[in-house]
């Protein structure tokens, strides 16, 4: 009888734990996203031998719409990038074009970094298609962390073999992610720095992604502008509309 | 000398003694000599025409990269060609002329179809020293080198169904991840004489291109052109010593398209497969001559020998006699053969239809210009005269070992 009480307490804490990093995964997912966003980002490239870089402006309704004008450097002002759900285009005012991306090209670099144009659409959310569990609290850039580990589901559309993510314990603010691959070698890191308050929501405002294969690449977002919950215009998202886009 | 000229004569009447047999033995060498000179003159002239049209008249007989572009063909790879290393090919004897290109690759877009191409950003005057763009088009005009236009080959010309004049979308990556997108005009179509480049290669004025992808005045392909061809690998070690190899490297036709090479080397053999068997037959019926010569010969020899002629100057008028023989039939074979490798010299041999479908696979063109080299005329005057050196030694040796008085009674 003892030992049952003792399995059964055992069981419990264990389904706490669990839904415990559910809730913290969440909490961190709610902290990113609002209703509608916008933002003022700066992108560095940067390369053994180079770096660039380049600004441009961005609107979001919930995950599936979002748009992105760019805005510097002068020769790629005004090339537009719309995500309509699963979806990709691409307006190139150079040649008055608009591209549909297609599945071929979505795991390319996304204008030169070390994203894909699948990082920028992909559907898997954090929240749904991953069980959560807590693996340990570690202190990340003087932030006190969960560590937790996120194994996807069986049938989610996900290309990763487990990631980890570190979650600031006072904010819910993801300060870095390490994804592997499904032989358990890491892949890609990002790492957050410098946590803003915009508008409500505490985020780290520096960004950097690191393709750990390739030492010397790094693709720095900076958030210069973050605002949530703004009014946002439907007509934004559609791919006639792209055209039009004002900076 | 009197007596050379005394040996010449006595040959020479001994070679008429038997006429029929002397007959078919220079017949016989001549038809092996015109069918090896026929052969060898019909494939070294096609390897040639073939070096040339796609190594001489396209990617060079060398090209000069900077070091890793071979292996990792990216802008990220392309260099900038400072003019004092330049000067140091440029002043090389051996060297004719060195030409910049900038290659990448790109979607081409046009109406309903696009297709992967690749991008050969040329410098239109320096491209007169390969070959003037106005000669490869067949349809249009060459343009001009800030022109916003481009010149495609003839294969993705028939794919996209464009013709002059029509407007063509470029859309890829530039320089530094840049995004790289373009409308061009199409000035003209282009026939570059090898089917891979003519699916594949779009040409654009250097600066174009160099905008297009927002990139500095980069060179990816430095083509360095040559006197003589034969001598590359040569010439590529002695400039190997003066560039710097950390920054640099040089590659010939033979590196760069090994598939080529290696075609044009198993054909090679099996041409020459096809010469030693003809030599061999060739070899065997000039030695069964002379061994009935000397055979037959044995009793006179004797009495010659008895009568006190020396059996150095017996022999010598053997050799003569061989010798005189082939070599009739080498000059008959040369004086047909030459006059037909001239003609279809300047008058290639066409191929059939599906003959020449294989060969434009292989980057062959459809037809065969023979080689008027006096090399091969010379090799093959020279085997022969070898063979026929070879098969002297069976009288020497028999008339040297003869015994005087057996063979005065072998009759």
């Amino acid at each position: 009888m003892k030992t049952l009480i003792r399995l059964s307490f055992f069981l419990t804490s264990l389904t706490l734990w669990s839904q415990n990093a559910t809730e913290i995964i969440r909490k961190a997912d709610a902290n990113i996203r609002g209703k509608t966003s916008y933002a003022e980002i700066t992108v560095r490239i940067i390369r053994p031998k180079w770096q660039r870089e380049m600004r441009l402006k961005s609107w979001s309704k919930g995950s599936n719409y979002a748009v992105s004008v760019i805005t510097y450097p002068a020769k790629e002002k005004g090339i537009v990038f719309l995500k309509r759900k699963n979806d990709m285009w691409n307006y190139m005012p150079s040649i008055k074009r608009k591209i549909k991306m297609p599945p071929s090209m979505m795991l390319q670099s996304w204008m030169g970094t070390d994203l894909t144009n699948d990082d920028l659409v992909k559907q898997s959310s954090m929240v749904k298609d991953y069980t959560h569990k807590i693996v340990g609290e570690e202190t990340v850039q003087g932030l006190k962390t969960w560590k937790i580990e996120l194994t996807p589901k069986e049938d989610a559309p996900v290309v990763w073999g487990k990631i980890l993510v570190w979650i600031d314990q006072k904010d819910y603010m993801q300060m870095k992610v390490e994804f592997y691959d499904e032989d358990g070698f890491l892949v890609n890191k990002m790492l957050g720095y410098d946590p803003k308050n915009f508008g409500g929501h505490k985020l780290p405002s520096r960004l950097e992604f690191i393709p750990v294969d390739k030492p010397g690449h790094k693709t720095v977002v900076i958030y210069n502008k973050l605002k949530f919950n703004i009014p946002v215009d439907d007509r934004l998202f559609s791919p006639h509309y792209m055209t039009r886009i004002k900076m | 000398m009197t007596r050379l000229k005394l040996l010449i004569k006595l040959s020479w009447r001994n070679i008429f003694r038997n006429k029929k047999r002397s007959i078919i033995t220079i017949v016989s060498v001549f038809i092996a000599v015109f069918l090896a000179l026929f052969i060898r003159s019909m494939q070294l002239g096609m390897y040639d025409s073939v070096i040339k049209n796609v190594a001489g008249n396209y990617t060079g007989y060398m090209q000069l990269h900077a070091k890793g572009y071979w292996n990792d063909r990216t802008l990220e790879n392309a260099f900038l060609p400072d003019d004092s290393f330049l000067a140091i090919i440029k002043t090389h004897p051996k060297i004719t002329y060195l030409v910049p290109r900038l290659e990448t690759y790109a979607l081409l877009s046009y109406d309903k179809y696009s297709k992967g191409v690749m991008l050969n950003g040329i410098d239109v005057e320096k491209e007169n020293l390969i070959k003037p763009v106005s000669e490869r088009l067949i349809s249009g005009k060459s343009f001009r080198s800030a022109s916003q236009e481009v010149i495609l080959s003839k294969g993705l010309a028939h794919y996209f169904f464009v013709k002059q004049g029509d407007s063509i979308y470029l859309i890829g990556q530039g320089y530094h991840g840049m995004s790289a997108a373009g409308k061009y005009k199409v000035a003209g179509i282009a026939d570059l004489k090898n089917r891979d480049l003519n699916n594949l290669v779009v040409f654009m004025p250097i600066h174009t291109l160099r905008d297009y992808l927002s990139a500095p005045p980069l060179v990816t392909n430095l083509l360095i052109g040559v006197k003589d061809y034969t001598d590359i690998d040569r010439l590529k070690t002695e400039l190997y010593a003066k560039i710097d190899t950390t920054r640099y490297e040089l590659m010939t036709w033979k590196e760069m398209m090994p598939e080529l090479h290696q075609a044009i080397l198993a054909d090679n053999v099996g041409g020459l497969y096809m010469v030693f068997i003809l030599y061999l037959i060739i070899g065997f019926g000039i030695f069964s001559t002379v061994l009935m010569m000397t055979e037959e010969r044995i009793f006179e020899i004797g009495i010659m020998t008895a009568i006190g002629t020396k059996k150095r100057v017996i022999i010598g008028s053997f050799w003569i006699e061989t010798v005189l023989l082939s070599l009739i039939g080498v000059i008959l074979g040369i004086l047909l053969a030459y006059p037909v490798s001239y003609y279809f010299h300047f008058h290639p041999m066409p191929l059939p239809s599906e003959k020449a479908d294989v060969m434009e696979k292989f980057g062959f063109m459809p037809e065969i210009p023979f080689s008027i080299n006096p090399d091969i005329f010379l090799t093959h005057t020279l085997i022969i005269f070898g063979i026929s050196l070879l098969a002297a030694f069976y009288p020497t040796i028999k008339i040297w070992r003869l015994k005087t008085l057996k063979a005065l009674n072998s009759k």
